[in-house]
């Protein structure tokens, strides 16, 4: 073991005795070992420049520091933006499903229990998801028509009163002062004033100035659904407001006083204006003009 | 707390020393385990840079380890056990003297014996034979670079020594 011991010295650079130089120049494999030693210097690594790494390392961290603090901050907002957004619509928001339609448009909507809801134009109808099987309530601004599955008590609720229902088909059509169901399947109760009021298929209720009138409504459904409005014994300002609502278009009444006692009773289309305000103006003998964006009615001369 | 933040990595010149304290070490720690075709010089600056990322949890004390540890295995990942092969620099001016072509073409044969040899070696026998061969660093000291013991050092020096030699003479 005296020559390995000698050897790692000899291999870490420590001066020698002249004895143990002479064993290692007796030994035969000495010879081989200092050429190797010798040569292992031409397998040197490549120096490194210090100066200009460290410099370079410097400006790389620079560039990701900076880049890391941007997307920090960005980070930062955007989880502040999350919460802000998440918790308002938890609190404020989440539990309201709003759907509207504007002039013009209907639109037919899947409630969670699969009650069908087809929205007139120009009205809004909002409910809650989360609490929908236990409490099966819509708000209705306008007018829809609805296909109610069986299940617990279904009730829309309007600004004048409450319809509600077990399951059935009813129209409700809320408008400023005025409120009409018809029902034309099932039974509907109907709450106005705090008066319950039942309605069986085939009968219609007309809520208009405090006046309460029942009568019976015509076909299975609501004849908007068929692309026309149809209307029993309602002011004829009335009706020109559901026109301006299905065609998006305003009217204008020329010489003409719009009072209580003109009562309209009939229907007009949907699909084609000019038939549809020759329908209304016809039986009141009333002239019309349709301008680009508006309609002039006026008093026949 | 004041000695603390002096202390951090953080801190500009703390780095710079360490970066001037270590980076040869590393980048020749790299380059004798793994040879030059990975980049050595590149995962050593990628290791320092990662560092820097991360100066705020590593304490000068730890750097060193970190830093090794960083680049092997930023190496390692690059690894695809490819053989190691070492450049052997061209013969130098020094040999100026008109030598024959006989001598000549048996030193390259020579070195590339010897090339082949260090690629037989391990990687840790080859560090550290190489680290003291060719970069003159005592036991001590490269014992210290690669947190092991002297005797540990010692004994890879030597074996690679032998086993060169086995190589080299075809035994």
């Amino acid at each position: 073991m005296k020559e390995e011991e000698i050897i790692k010295k000899w291999l870490d650079n420590e001066t020698l005795s002249g004895e143990e130089l002479q064993f290692l120049q007796e030994n035969k494999a000495f010879k081989d070992y200092q050429k190797i030693a010798e040569n292992a210097t031409y397998f040197k690594a490549p120096q490194i420049d210090i100066h200009n790494g460290l410099k370079s390392v410097v400006e790389k961290t620079r560039e990701k520091k900076s880049k890391k603090v941007w997307i920090n901050q960005l980070t930062r907002i955007a989880a502040i933006l999350v919460i802000a957004i998440g918790s308002y619509f938890l609190f404020f928001h989440s539990t309201q499903t709003q759907i509207d339609t504007l002039a013009n448009v209907t639109k037919q909507i899947s409630l969670p229990d699969d009650s069908e809801v087809i929205l007139n134009a120009g009205s809004s109808i909002s409910y809650n998801k989360d609490t929908w099987t236990g409490n099966r309530e819509v708000h209705l601004d306008g007018e829809a028509f609805f296909e109610v599955a069986k299940g617990k008590k279904f009730t829309v609720i309007t600004s004048l009163g409450e319809v509600s229902v077990l399951g059935t088909q009813f129209n409700v059509r809320q408008r400023d002062n005025s409120i009409y169901v018809d029902c034309y399947e099932g039974l509907v109760e109907v709450k106005i004033n705090n008066k319950r009021i039942k309605l069986p298929a085939g009968n219609s209720i007309a809520f208009r100035n405090e006046q309460l009138n029942e009568y019976e409504n015509t076909g299975n459904s609501s004849t908007w659904l068929q692309g026309k409005s149809t209307f029993k014994s309602v002011p004829l300002r009335e009706v020109f407001k559901e026109f301006e609502r299905q065609y998006d278009i305003k009217i204008q009444t020329k010489n003409l006083t719009l009072n209580q006692d003109k009562l309209f009773t009939g229907s007009f289309t949907h699909k084609n204006i000019e038939t549809a305000i020759k329908s209304i103006t016809l039986p009141f003998g009333l002239d019309y003009s349709i301008q680009e964006d508006e309609i002039i009615v006026s008093a026949r001369e | 707390m004041t000695k603390n933040l002096q202390d951090h990595v953080c801190e500009e010149s703390v780095f710079a020393r360490i970066y001037e304290k270590h980076a040869k070490n590393i980048h020749d720690f790299l380059y004798y385990k793994f040879g030059e075709l990975l980049q050595p010089e590149d995962k050593m600056q990628e290791a320092f840079v990662k560092l820097w990322q991360n100066c705020k949890k590593v304490p000068p004390s730890k750097a060193k380890s970190f830093l090794f540890t960083v680049a092997n295995n930023l190496m390692l990942n690059e690894v695809k056990h490819q053989k190691v092969v070492l450049k052997y620099e061209k013969r130098k001016t020094q040999h100026q003297d008109h030598q024959d072509p006989q001598f000549l073409l048996e030193e390259q044969e020579y070195l590339k014996k010897y090339q082949k040899a260090l690629a037989s070696l391990t990687e840790s026998q080859r560090v550290a034979f190489l680290l003291n061969r060719t970069e003159g660093k005592k036991h001590k000291e490269i014992a210290e670079i690669l947190n092991i013991s002297q005797k540990a050092v010692e004994k890879r020096i030597y074996g690679a020594l032998k086993k060169i030699r086995k190589e080299i003479k075809g035994i």
